[in-house]
């Protein structure tokens, strides 16, 4: 049962991992999209992909690590997940916007 | 040899040909068309994309070519896909005028027409371009014509080479 437990616990570090580094990827191809295009909807795509995805995944991974090992009290829980939860609104706000803009 | 443009035409003369076993084999293959068909669409490289038709009938080519209105819709098909309206609207020709050279075009294979499926039921047909190069070459008393013809795009940026270029133009046209 332990181990099943600690199987999970694995995985979950495992798989917020590489989203961060999958989210990275998209996040930097957009980069370069915008770079070579000089496109505005480019540039707030690839700001919001890596707010959304990379900032965020690992303030909250960053965060939960230090929570467990005690070296932040729990006082912090909540202003972190206030934080994370911002700026992957930013994030998604940052999308929006960047379907909406033109040229 | 003969080419095909389409990989299920192909298959399907495997099958007629062949029965039985080899039937089912080919319709395997055309399910492994398939995932490369999706592959291709994933993963597009401008230089997969391109046939050359050798000996075409220089004079129907040239005859198409020569028209002005013809090339005008080849002209405006080659930067985005385009409905008989909007070709009529852009170039300031009759409905009919446009028609009789899509209809032409066609012939020549120098247009693709697609269907453009409306969720009200009232789907409509756009035409895209092939065409990418002519060229006719004179050697020894004979003519030689060469006609290149490209897949037109799916949707844009998909025959850009870097990820980031169909990443941008991809969009950019949403």
């Amino acid at each position: 049962m332990l181990a099943a437990s600690a199987l999970v616990e694995w995985l979950i570090v495992a798989l917020a991992f590489a989203s961060t580094l999958l989210g990275g990827y998209v996040g930097y191809q957009a980069y370069r999209g915008y770079r070579r295009h000089d496109s505005r909807a480019m540039q707030a795509l690839s700001l919001g992909l890596l707010l959304l995805t990379t900032a965020a995944f690992s303030l909250a991974f960053l965060g939960s690590l230090l929570l467990r090992e005690g070296y932040l009290g729990l006082q912090y829980q909540q202003p972190l997940t206030l934080v994370t939860r911002s700026l992957q609104f930013l994030g998604v706000l940052l999308i929006a916007y960047s379907l909406h803009s033109r040229a | 040899m003969q080419t095909y443009e389409n990989p299920y035409q192909y298959t399907a003369e495997l099958c007629s040909q062949s029965a039985g076993k080899l039937c089912a084999l080919s319709s395997v293959s055309t399910r492994i068309l398939w995932i490369r068909n999706l592959w291709g669409f994933l993963y597009s490289r401008s230089s997969c994309c391109q046939h050359v038709s050798e000996d075409p009938d220089l004079g129907a080519l040239l005859d198409v070519l020569s028209d002005e209105y013809a090339r005008e819709i080849l002209s405006a098909t080659s930067v985005k896909p385009m409905s008989a309206q909007q070709l009529a609207k852009q170039c300031e020709m009759s409905k009919p005028t446009v028609y009789r050279r899509i209809e032409r075009l066609k012939k020549q294979e120098f247009l693709e027409e697609r269907t453009e499926l409306q969720p009200d039921g009232n789907h409509y047909s756009v035409y895209a371009a092939t065409l990418d190069e002519v060229s006719v070459s004179l050697d020894d008393g004979d003519f030689e014509a060469a006609v290149t013809r490209a897949d037109p795009e799916t949707f844009p940026g998909q025959h850009e080479d870097d990820t980031a270029d169909r990443f941008a133009k991809m969009w950019e046209h949403l």
